[in-house]
């Protein structure tokens, strides 16, 4: 064999590293359009067992208060994100390990991170109809008020990305699309039953009230309810933000961990 | 540079991968090298090993010792290092079934840094090439498993790099798609491109192999040139027959005593039966066939020299390929 043009010009030094954020925006468009063809069913999920309990507790009277019907709001949007971003991308991450997905994006100059962000920001995008659509079952029928939906509506990127953090944690070490789902409705049933989503954490037994602290839906869900409450409460609401900002800091760095994908 | 004036574009030193909780290694160490502008092949039956050692080639398998250098750089501790000059061939197009044939060549190619008008040309001419025109605005998620093989082919040559990595890039093509993607990877090659290729189809791989590296129970058996290895091999005349029902015949000692005590019979596999005689003996061999069996009694009949698969046979630990 003769000596080819193209080693000469490849007798390399290590080549830099593809920036992060370059390569994030061409990944997002392969992302989404992963999920385009799930929207309609990805939004269906998402809004189907939050709209189902507020209509539960709504038409059997238990929630009649503007106070209680806004809590239930900011517990049915936490909810929705939970079962939206949250779970599905924790299935996707169990698929993606079985059927070595990722030895696709690892073969190419594509930074971890990169992925792990666009396979978030996709999810995030998606979870949108759904929040929205809740929003509007809460217009109608909780009181909520229109400035404070859209206030809302502006906390949903950071909840989302929460969520899309944990679910992706639970996900990247599941090793199957099996495990993935376990996770994630486990991670459902935390959200719902061991965070104050539609009841009061004062209404828990005393020695589950800590684990509420540890769930992540219960400060999504109190930001949620802060900002449509008649009259937000702002160092409450900043608390939150922190915490939810704390989450994802630690969720994508963990995912970014968990996901060892040159070197299993 | 080797003394010969070839670049080396792989150099494997001493590689062994053993996988958690497993009895044995997967790799035990592999020492080999890859010249720049050949196709170097990597043959051995399922199970030997190929694939783990191509995955660490790829950089998406950490050795359990040893070192892997690319153009020089220690790629065991730099994987990140491999995608700018190595295109892998996916095992899988779980990733891209929600995209269609030209998003997932187009994004390959963007993601390998091709400009979108770059990208957009790429695409054009790589979907062109493999006859996938009429299939790309098909998801790849409704396409049978040739075609889906025929674009995992386009991801990995979009974007012209200048290594590639394929494993058994013609398995489950129809023939005529085999030639045209054979045909294809003769002519990169002879641009330039260095390919390491993975097969257990040795009468394919024998029309492209420069080199081979015969691999079984994770170790490499045996290593060179193509043809050096074929004369390191029995170089006695292969009688290759297959006999119809009607025969009767399954390729029985009887058949070494009807073609004479210098015929010794290789292996035999159902109706087939394969023959080594020496030269002198061939034309004698065909006579006695055609007495005994007729015109219709054999269904095949083939006559060659040493293959790439007598090499395995003899060098690789003797198990066929397949």
């Amino acid at each position: 064999m003769s000596t080819c043009s193209w080693v000469g010009a490849n007798a390399l030094a290590e080549p830099a590293r593809p920036a992060i954020f370059g390569t994030y925006l061409r990944l997002l468009p392969v992302a989404v359009a992963d999920l385009r063809r799930v929207a309609a069913f990805y939004a269906f999920f998402s809004i189907l067992l939050p709209a189902g309990i507020l209509f539960f507790v709504t038409t059997t009277g238990a929630a009649t208060a503007p106070v209680a019907q806004r809590y239930l709001a900011g517990g049915a949007l936490a909810a929705s994100l939970a079962m939206g971003p949250a779970l599905m991308l924790c299935v996707r991450f169990g698929i993606a390990n079985e059927n070595d997905e990722f030895d696709y994006w690892a073969s190419l100059p594509v930074p971890r991170l990169s992925l792990i962000l666009a396979l978030v920001s996709a999810h995030l995008l998606f979870s949108l109809p759904g929040v929205l659509v809740l929003g509007v079952l809460a217009l109608v029928f909780l009181g909520v008020t229109l400035p404070a939906l859209l206030a809302a509506l502006l906390l949903v990127p950071l909840a989302a990305l929460a969520m899309t953090g944990v679910g992706a944690v639970l996900g990247a070490r599941a090793p199957n699309s099996i495990a993935g789902n376990l996770l994630g409705n486990l991670l459902l049933a935390t959200a719902l039953f061991l965070s104050p989503l539609m009841n009061r954490i004062d209404a828990y037994p005393g020695f589950l009230r800590p684990v509420a602290f540890a769930v992540p839906t219960t400060y999504v869900a109190d930001a949620f309810r802060h900002v449509l409450a008649a009259e937000p409460t702002y160092l409450p609401l900043a608390v939150d933000l922190a915490i939810l900002a704390a989450i994802i800091a630690v969720g994508l760095t963990a995912v970014h961990r968990l996901l060892d994908w040159r070197g299993r | 540079m080797t003394a010969t004036g070839t670049t080396v574009v792989y150099e494997v030193q001493s590689l062994t991968k053993v996988y958690p909780g497993a009895a044995r290694p997967a790799n035990e160490d592999i020492s080999l090298t890859v010249h720049g502008g050949e196709i170097f092949g990597l043959l051995g039956p399922n199970g030997a090993g190929k694939t783990t050692l191509v995955r660490q080639l790829a950089g998406l398998l950490a050795p359990t010792r040893g070192a892997i250098r690319l153009f020089g750089v220690d790629i065991t501790r730099a994987p990140h290092a491999v995608p700018a000059q190595v295109a892998v061939q996916p095992q899988s197009a779980a990733a891209l079934l929600g995209l269609s044939v030209r998003e997932s060549v187009y994004h390959t190619g963007r993601l390998r840094g091709l400009t979108p008008v770059a990208a957009r040309a790429a695409t054009d001419e790589t979907l062109a090439l493999l006859s996938l025109g009429s299939l790309a605005g098909r998801r790849v998620r409704t396409l049978s498993g040739g075609e889906k093989r025929l674009v995992l082919l386009a991801v990995t040559l979009v974007g012209d790099r200048p290594v590639l990595i394929l494993d058994e890039p013609t398995n489950e093509l129809a023939p005529e798609m085999r030639r045209l993607v054979w045909d294809h990877l003769l002519a990169l090659n002879a641009a330039g491109r260095t390919i390491v290729l993975v097969t257990h189809d040795v009468l394919e791989a024998e029309r492209v192999i420069a080199r081979v590296g015969l691999v079984n129970h994770g170790r490499l058996m045996a290593l060179g040139p193509t043809s050096e290895l074929r004369s390191r091999v029995d170089q006695r005349v292969r009688l290759e027959l297959a006999f119809g029902e009607a025969t009767g015949e399954d390729g029985g000692d009887h058949l070494t005593d009807l073609l004479g005590t210098e015929a010794k019979v290789l292996y035999r596999t159902g109706d087939r039966v394969l023959i080594l005689l020496p030269r002198s003996a061939v034309r004698d061999a065909l006579a006695v066939l055609a007495d005994r069996f007729g015109a219709t009694g054999v269904t095949d009949l083939r006559v060659t020299g040493p293959s790439l698969e007598d090499v395995y046979l003899q060098l690789g630990g003797g198990e066929r390929l397949g």
